[in-house]
């Protein structure tokens, strides 16, 4: 909602990130975009009663903060004539076009205010057509689900595992096809509620075998692109996990996958401790910029080398890795190695540890 | 709870084998083709299949051991809330029920309530494999006398019954179990509250512990 907001502003606005926009009617006066430190963030976060709060900046332009209960927004780079007294002359002639009446801020304030429970009911309106195409999506699932188990059942073996085994090699394909879309509705239902990944008990999950039964899925697909994708190490260990364990071994293995270079290979590489499996997921590719590092794991966030690379890709994978490892309570690291500055590729691993507790 | 398992650890109990044979599954859901009905029953589970709540009373007095519940489209009959409704219900009035949410819809935020009332979930679509884990262990952890006494000892607390008092019921019924005495281990329990609809509730449970003695 707030980046609605920012985007039908009429005024140059700056979120919590440091991002600066320009206004539709008022544009960023270049002093904002150089000026450093930038003061306004502070203002921003700053504790406010009122839903309108003018301020101004150690240069001189006006700071309005414009709150709502879905957040605030920033306007910032404006001269508001009635209210800044401190403006000093030189700005206000070099920066004519930043000029605005309170009345308008106030004016458009009130129309947003009217506009987002509109844009609210929109959103649910769109959200329940989703849901509802979700829903028939996953009673076809379960129909294809049902299919491919009658076909193992009949198959020789005394176990599941041994008639899977037993399979020709176009249904052993269908059964692969069907396991990933299972954890791809998943990876759907974390985005829509994030609290998904944490419903349910927890149960021992063999930490290997769900990379490697991943690894196993992704092996086709990486052939095609030329990538071979290898499981290293050892572990036994089972701790507790959410059945969401499943889709971080997705989306590690995928990602991976996705962003490697052709004629490299993927490493899974799986441990125990004495109180914890570690894992971690090596691919070599383009690496992710010191500055963009913190962000990658924000919803919707794809680095410039990551669009160049593939244009695949919606910047959700590591979003629900994410929150997957959020639900259990441990941190996933990333980090670049053997980096080759000329061309900004190397080495990428994204690891993490499950606690036995 | 580490006393209660103490006292009673020289009863012999049925192996998980035993048990999952001896469990009754009640699956709820108008889609047939979202449970792996066939291959459950063929590995030696028990389950029966309702499209819909058929008879809320045999839900109400625990028949089932485990009720696997759809949340939308099998008790429209019975609460505007559907699934959740019976959920809730359950959960009142048979508080050592073991239900298992059952949908695809994980991802309806309005949902989050039923998911996090169940015992455990199944997220549509299921494979054999995470049914029978999760069935397993269900039976494992659940299906057992510390469990049932641990749901008991919830209840008496809600009521406000004092910790002495608990003691007290905690070993006459160590003893009635320790005898494999079932009219016993019920009456224990139908006595341990003053109000009738919760000693019947109360009751309920002791014929699930009194079960696992058979």
């Amino acid at each position: 909602m707030l980046e609605i907001l920012m985007m039908s502003c009429p005024y140059p606005t700056v979120n919590e990130q440091g991002v600066f926009r320009d206004g539709y009617l008022v544009r960023q006066p270049r002093a904002c975009l150089k000026c450093d430190p930038k003061g306004c963030l502070t203002t921003l976060n700053a504790e406010q009663k009122e839903q309108i709060v003018h301020s101004v900046c150690p240069k001189g332009f006006s700071l309005v903060v414009l709150s709502w209960p879905h957040g605030r927004i920033l306007c910032n780079g404006l001269i508001v004539a009635a209210l800044n007294t401190v403006c000093p002359s030189s700005i206000r002639k070099a920066h004519q076009g930043q000029k605005v009446a309170w009345e308008e801020i106030l004016s458009w304030h009130k129309g947003a205010s009217k506009m987002i429970p509109l844009v609210d009911q929109c959103c649910d309106e769109k959200a329940y057509e989703l849901i509802e195409g979700l829903h028939d999506v996953t009673t076809a699932v379960n129909l294809v689900t049902r299919n491919a188990e009658a076909i193992i059942a009949k198959l020789e073996g005394d176990t599941d595992d041994v008639k899977i085994d037993n399979a020709p090699p176009p249904l052993k394909s269908l059964l692969k096809s069907i396991e990933l879309l299972h954890t791809r509705l998943s990876m759907s239902s974390i985005v829509a509620n994030p609290e998904s990944a944490s419903f349910g008990q927890k149960h021992p999950v063999p930490v290997y075998k769900v990379f490697h039964r991943m690894v196993r899925l992704f092996e086709e697909l990486a052939a095609r692109q030329g990538v071979s994708i290898k499981m290293q190490g050892s572990s036994r260990l089972k701790p507790k996990c959410f059945d969401s364990i499943d889709t971080l071994a997705l989306v590690l293995v995928d990602n991976a996958v996705k962003y490697s270079l052709q004629r490299n290979s993927v490493y899974v590489v799986v441990s125990d401790t004495n109180t914890s499996v570690k894992v971690a997921v090596q691919s070599y590719g383009p690496v992710v910029p010191k500055e963009r590092q913190e962000k990658i794991f924000e919803r919707g966030v794809r680095t410039q080398a990551a669009e160049r690379f593939s244009s695949k890709g919606s910047g959700l994978g590591l979003y629900i890795a994410r929150i997957v490892a959020e639900a259990h309570s441990f941190i996933i690291h990333y980090k670049c190695f053997d980096v080759s500055p000329s061309r900004s590729e190397g080495w990428n691993e994204f690891s993490f540890e499950v606690s036995l507790k | 709870m580490r006393l209660f398992k103490k006292k009673i650890s020289r009863v012999p109990l049925p192996s998980v084998e035993v048990l999952r044979k001896r469990t009754r599954i009640l699956v709820i859901d108008d889609d047939e083709n979202s449970f792996p009905f066939e291959i459950m029953r063929n590995e030696g589970y028990a389950i029966d299949h309702w499209p819909k709540v058929q008879n809320l009373n045999k839900l109400e007095e625990g028949e089932y051991d485990i009720i696997v519940l759809d949340i939308g489209g099998v008790a429209k009959e019975y609460t505007h809330e559907d699934g959740l409704g019976i959920l809730e219900h359950l959960k009142d009035v048979n508080p050592a029920q073991i239900v298992v949410a059952f949908s695809g819809q994980t991802f309806d935020l309005s949902k989050n309530r039923f998911w996090r009332l169940a015992d455990d979930s199944l997220s549509k679509p299921v494979d054999a494999t995470k049914c029978k884990r999760m069935l397993d262990s269900l039976i494992e952890n659940k299906m057992t006398l510390s469990h049932y006494w641990g749901v008991v000892v919830e209840v008496l607390k809600r009521e406000q019954v004092s910790d002495k008092n608990v003691a007290q019921i905690e070993d006459m019924l160590a003893r009635a179990i320790e005898n494999k005495d079932a009219d016993k281990i019920c009456d224990i329990l139908k006595s341990a509250c003053t109000k009738a609809d919760l000693a019947l509730r109360l009751a309920s449970i002791g014929v699930k512990m009194a079960a696992l003695l058979a």
